[in-house]
């Protein structure tokens, strides 16, 4: 009796199973695993997809990795979706997008907006959270297209690019999440980095580079930052890790310091008129790693007047950039947000106005750096 | 004869947590900031404050009429007619639910792995373990809903506490921005999550009773509080509170920013697990008290009989119950006064009738006496 | 049956007529008659050859009639009165003595079977701790017990069970601490074993256990005479039976499959944490296969990139399912598996070269399996080998095929409900009384403290309560923790 049930349990089990069938699961045999993608205008609809998809090479006892050749498929549609789906024609197995790990968006279709695009990448399940997002001018595709130097997935060294942020300050890790949750909350403005073709001076060869940044004015594309003003704001924003700073020494020599440590606070308060005060509270340490000047005794006093001229410069920096940001109306820095989370009473009626009451603020910026040793040849 | 089933105090505080939030904390941080976006924390504040209450009722019930299910009890307080109503109402509502959990769990798959699975698969794979679970009884199934109570408690500290670098709590500001008022809207919900602990009125005549009895009820109710607060609050500091209204599932969005070791990524699969698990228990401890109540209703001498036809009506009304995720989550929404009526307001009713009938007793008697 | 209850008679003739027939004229047994001394008159000796020891039956022979009383007192006998019962002294190797004109016979123990002497358990083999393990012996096995534990306090009680073979259980428990109400129960259900042949210790276990035909060992079985010894401290119990080297304990619950005496015999930061890894081994062992199929198949997502490129590349020129594929390769060990433990010894060597050759290395370049599923299948494999009970250790390969069906069709989903449904089975189980996966479930911190991780025996002032002994203090009366 007792086995009677367990074997009706499990004829209906796998009976169940087998009418709702199973499906949902794909072998890796049948998938082409996309890589990276990139959206352009197209020529005869709106969107132009382009995906980097990985060859699957058999054969030889090591496994390859990452280091595999690639691919390229393309196709246009209303959408993103739709051109997704469409390009499946083309390819003979199924695509999975769900290791995509960078999307590059070409400048003109980013001209349109910027919304219709990040929500639509969204609504589409399959792309992580953590998804790199690029820029560039021109064609996206050409750029994803481009021979890597090592021979690589593109896709791996549009993701290598954005760890350079983290040393020298001129591009910057932006991910899908961020983007999204930035724009939706209305935090702040968004930049997106840019990816430019440079010729490497060696050989005339080609490569990829990241640096400056694209802003963002709600949804319009509103400008592009250069590498140092992409520096300043990192700096003001405290996203800096390390970077690279010079100041002149005389005799058009300079001496280099590299930043290891930077922190910034801003405040944001109201004045008596309720007008906005921003102010910026800087401490950056730095070491000197490059010193061609004439003279060659390092005093604390020449390291107080180094640090005055480092304090003056960095200041300038941010308020130049500061500036342009206020010009493009672009406020990168989430000062709005920040007025709305302290004084909400006030937001409200500012809010109307705010790119205007934005671009009047006079920010208030305070340097503190300290040279934190000279980093004598060991 | 069948021997006495006792479940400690300890299995049903883990019954009350993993009915009440295992899967609510999934998607609540979603619906609750539609509401009231990042001040959502004041909404599980309050609704952990009415659960509170709410269990007490139940406990008061137990109190007075010991070794006795809601069912037993209306027929005693309500008589013949009244009685059976009440009873009658309460299986429908245990059945009810216990199909709305099962098409709930079936829903998730399609919006975490793939729009494109059979989703009946999946529920009929569902209700059989669950029936299954319900045929060894309630010993077995608050048994292993403390192991999956611990489980999922460690799994969820485990995703708060990898995410920590991403808190920023500035999200949380301005408090109360548009007044307290506004926040009150979505409080039918959230009082109806904590309601679903409204099983308890079954369960409680096996629990072995201590002195701790009480404490345990209110402990697990405070437990849930505190995950779906995690939850709440850990989805707003990471996305904000508007940018969380626009998941449907923000958890499994939430788990998508762990990142190990550099590469391993998109951890929402231990989601499922969670989910799974979460479902398992609620809806199998549904199915048990829907059964029960059936029994004490018709006083049927083999319940177990009845499992499998109970199992294929709940397939079948979870199924072709609602069209699909939208109009289940509005359901959720604006007719959360249907499930408040069964949780909240029939218990109620039968306390303050039972409360007239208790007083007038024991006058009586007092009177007689004197 | 009445020809069974049949008594000796006074005449000796129809006595030795009665238990020839009772044997079905079997044609060892041996009746040879002497001469009693004092009046006895006519003794009837009655053995069978070879399954007495000769050198008891010379003695008997030699030095009755004088040394009739010494006899008596150095070995064990007693009298018997039915025809039966003399044929199934015999059958269990004693000689027995019919006397003239009197209506009972003695029978001597004088049973002498040519077993192997005390060895290493081959099924528990243990790098620390004693070495000595339980052999068909049923007197050794219970004098083994008997020296392990050298105590007043160590009770046994014998048992018959089996129609036809009446083969002796020994019930070993402590007195003072074995709980008397599970003692009972043990002698009620071996009273009630209604098969009429006791073929070893799993006959016994299939009836005595709680559910019938349950999928897990509900009883604990060892070869070491230190386990047991163990267990009856734990106040549970043991039972030897007769002819078998293993004993059975119980009650037992699930966790305790993964403990190991040896645990004992190292510190407690080796002895935990390597019954952490036998817990982890168990999991791996069920679950993996079904983890790699799901995730192959269903969550792409969750493997890094890197790695799911190089599985793909290794999968492209495999052209079954991952499902097939793992199938193939599980049940490709477990024919490795059976073949290692039927063989000779000596061809041994042949097959884990043939194995490991021609299933990994060929298989693989012939493009039948992945080099990804050769690692799964052979971790799987082995991972069961380190847990310590070998029931479990099939039971688990059993469910791995089971997991991994449930993952190819419903993915993680599948793998998660398949171990509820275990769970929920788990926790259904019981062990005389005692729920199957306490103490984990029903919860108890204590025990499941003392039984996940190997405590400090100094902090184990107390023994388990989940067998519920008499007295849970295990140290001196005064003694500080």
């Amino acid at each position: 009796m007792s086995s009677l049930k367990f074997i009706g349990l499990f004829i209906l089990t796998v009976a169940a199973l087998f009418i709702g069938g199973c499906d949902g699961g794909l072998e890796l045999n049948e998938i082409h695993i996309v890589h990276a993608i990139a959206i352009d205008k197209g020529e005869h609809a709106p969107i132009r997809l382009t995906a980097e998809i990985s060859k699957i090479v058999t054969g030889g006892q090591q496994p390859k990795g990452m280091q595999s050749d690639s691919f390229f498929l393309s196709h246009e549609g209303e959408n993103v979706f739709e051109a997704a789906r469409l390009m499946r024609n083309k390819s003979d197995r199924m695509l999975l997008w769900g290791h995509t790990s960078v999307i590059l968006f070409s400048k003109d279709v980013m001209k349109d907006g910027l919304s219709q695009h990040v929500e639509s990448i969204r609504r589409l399940r399959q792309f992580r959270n953590s998804t790199l997002l690029y820029m560039t001018e021109g064609k996206a595709y050409e750029k994803l297209q481009m021979p890597a130097p090592n021979l690589m997935i593109t896709s791996q060294v549009l993701k290598g690019l954005a760890q350079n942020g983290k040393a020298n300050a001129m591009t910057m890790k932006v991910t899908l999440i961020d983007v999204y949750r930035d724009y939706i909350n209305e935090f702040r403005d968004i930049a997106i980095p840019a990816i430019l073709r440079v010729k490497d001076s060696e050989d005339d060869k080609l490569i990829l580079q990241a640096t400056g940044l694209f802003i963002f004015e709600k949804d319009h594309l509103a400008g592009k930052l250069s590498p140092g003003q992409t520096r300043a704001f990192m700096r003001a924003n405290n996203r800096m890790a390390g970077s690279l700073e010079k100041i002149p020494c005389g005799s058009g020599k300079e001496i280099s310091f590299e930043n290891i440590n930077n922190n910034s606070k801003m405040h944001v308060t109201l004045d008596s008129e309720q007008k906005p005060q921003v102010s910026f509270n800087i401490t950056a340490d730095l070491t000197i790693t490059d010193l061609p000047c004439e003279e060659f005794d390092i005093t604390p006093a020449m390291i107080h007047a180094w640090e005055d001229q480092l304090n003056e410069k960095i200041a300038e920096d941010i308020r130049k950039f500061i500036r342009y940001t206020q010009k493009r109306h672009t406020d990168l820095l989430g000062v709005g947000e920040w007025i709305h989370r302290k004084h909400p009473q006030i937001w409200r009626t500012m809010k109307e106005n705010w790119p205007e009451q934005y671009s009047g603020i006079q920010p208030k910026i305070e340097v503190h750096t300290r040279i934190d040793h000279s980093n004598f040849i060991t | 004869m069948m021997r006495q089933t006792t479940i400690t105090n300890q299995q049903m505080m883990a019954l009350l947590v993993i009915s009440t939030v295992g899967t609510a904390s999934l998607y609540a941080p979603a619906i609750l900031t539609q509401y009231a976006s990042r001040d959502s924390w004041f909404l599980v504040l309050l609704g952990g404050s009415v659960g509170i209450l709410n269990v007490l009722v139940f406990l008061q019930l137990n109190k007075w009429y010991p070794g006795k299910s809601i069912v037993a009890i209306s027929r005693q307080v309500l008589g013949g007619w009244f009685g059976g109503l009440f009873s009658f109402l309460f299986f429908f509502y245990y059945l009810d639910i216990t199909s709305w959990v099962l098409r709930e769990y079936a829903q998730f798959f399609i919006i975490a792995l793939n729009p494109m699975i059979p989703q009946n698969g999946y529920m009929v794979v569902g209700v059989i373990m669950c029936a299954y679970a319900v045929f060894h009884g309630l010993e077995v199934i608050a048994r292993v809903a403390l192991l999956i109570l611990g489980i999922s408690v460690v799994t969820f500290l485990f995703i708060y506490i990898l995410l920590f670098n991403s808190y920023n709590f500035e999200y949380l500001l301005p408090v109360m921005e548009n007044g307290i008022g506004s926040a009150f809207k979505g409080s039918f919900v959230v009082i109806s999550w904590f309601g679903d602990m409204m099983f308890i009125s079954m369960i409680i005549q096996h629990v072995k009773r201590t002195k701790k009895t009480v404490p345990y009820a209110i402990a697990g109710i405070v437990i849930s509080f505190l995950l779906l607060m995690m939850s709440v609050v850990g989805c707003i500091v990471v996305f904000g509170g508007k940018g969380t209204s626009t998941f449907t599932y923000p958890i499994v969005s939430l788990i998508q920013n762990i990142k190990l070791f550099g590469d391993i990524e998109r951890l929402d699969a231990i989601l499922i697990a969670i989910w799974v698990m979460s479902s398992f228990v609620k809806v199998t401890v549904y199915f048990w008290s829907s059964l029960q109540a059936l029994t004490e209703w018709l006083h049927i001498n083999r319940p177990r009989l009845f499992i499998p036809p109970l199992a294929v009506a709940v397939v079948l009304c979870a199924r072709f119950k609602i069209w699909g995720l939208i109009e289940m989550s509005s359901l959720y929404d604006r007719q959360a006064w249907y499930f408040l009526i069964f949780q909240f307001v029939l218990p109620v009713v039968l306390l303050l009738v039972a409360a007239v009938r208790q007083n007038s007793i024991p006058e009586e008697k007092s009177y007689g006496s004197g | 049956m009445e020809a069974d209850e049949q008594r000796f008679t006074f005449d000796m003739a129809e006595n030795k007529r009665l238990l020839s027939e009772r044997m079905y004229h079997t044609e060892d047994l041996m009746m040879n008659e002497i001469e009693g001394q004092d009046g006895e008159g006519q003794i009837t000796i009655c053995h069978l050859t070879g399954l007495a020891n000769a050198e008891m039956l010379r003695q008997v022979y030699a030095f009755y009639p004088d040394h009739v009383s010494l006899l008596r007192t150095v070995t064990s006998e007693y009298e018997i009165h039915t025809i039966s019962e003399a044929a199934k002294e015999l059958a269990s190797g004693n000689t027995v003595l019919l006397y003239h004109s009197k209506q009972y016979g003695i029978s001597i123990d004088t049973l002498s079977v040519q077993l192997r002497s005390v060895e290493e358990p081959v099924s528990e083999a243990a790098v620390k701790g004693a070495r000595s393990g339980f052999t068909e012996s049923f007197r050794n096995n219970l004098a083994l017990i008997r020296y392990h534990c050298p105590s007043p306090d160590l009770k046994i009680e014998f048992k018959d069970a089996g129609v036809v073979t009446s083969t002796t259980l020994a019930v070993i428990s402590m007195g003072g601490i074995t709980n008397p109400a599970l003692l009972e129960e043990v002698h009620r259900r071996i009273q009630e074993i209604p098969v009429d042949i006791i073929q070893g210790d799993n006959t016994v276990e299939e009836w005595i256990v709680d559910n019938r035909g349950t999928l897990l060992p509900l009883i604990e079985t060892t070869e070491r005479p230190d386990r047991v010894v163990a267990a009856l401290l734990e106040g549970r119990i043991g039972i030897i039976i007769q002819g078998s080297p293993f004993a059975l304990m119980l009650p037992y619950v699930f966790l305790q499959a993964f403990q190991v005496s040896e645990d004992y015999a190292w510190s407690f930061y080796i002895g935990s944490s390597i019954r952490f890894m036998r817990l982890a081994c168990a999991l791996i062992g069920a679950l993996l296969p079904g983890f790699y199929v799901a995730t192959v198949t269903f969550h792409h997502e969750l493997v890094p990139t890197s790695l799911l490129q190089s599985i793909a590349s290794a999968r492209e020129p495999v052209p079954f399912p991952a499902v097939i594929e793992s199938f193939a390769m599980m049940i490709a060990f477990e024919i490795m598996r059976e073949a290692g433990v039927r063989m000779p010894k000596q061809v041994g060597q042949a097959v884990s070269i043939v194995g490991a050759l021609i299933l990994g290395q060929a298989a693989v370049q012939a493009g039948i399996v992945s080099p990804i599923m050769v690692i799964v299948a052979a971790l799987t494999g082995i991972a069961t080998f380190t847990l310590p009970s070998t029931a479990i250790n099939y039971v688990i390969r059993m469910i791995q095929f089971g997991i991994t069906l449930m993952a190819s069709m419903l993915g993680y989903v599948g793998i998660v409900a398949s171990v509820i449904m275990l769970m929920t089975y788990l926790a259904s189980l019981r062990s005389f009384g005692v729920p199957y996966l306490s103490p984990a479930a029903p919860f108890d911190f204590e025990q499941l403290s003392d039984i996940v991780i190997r405590r400090p025996s100094t902090f184990n002032s107390k023994r388990p309560g989940l067998f519920h002994p008499l007295r849970r203090r295990r140290f001196r009366e005064g003694t500080r923790r």
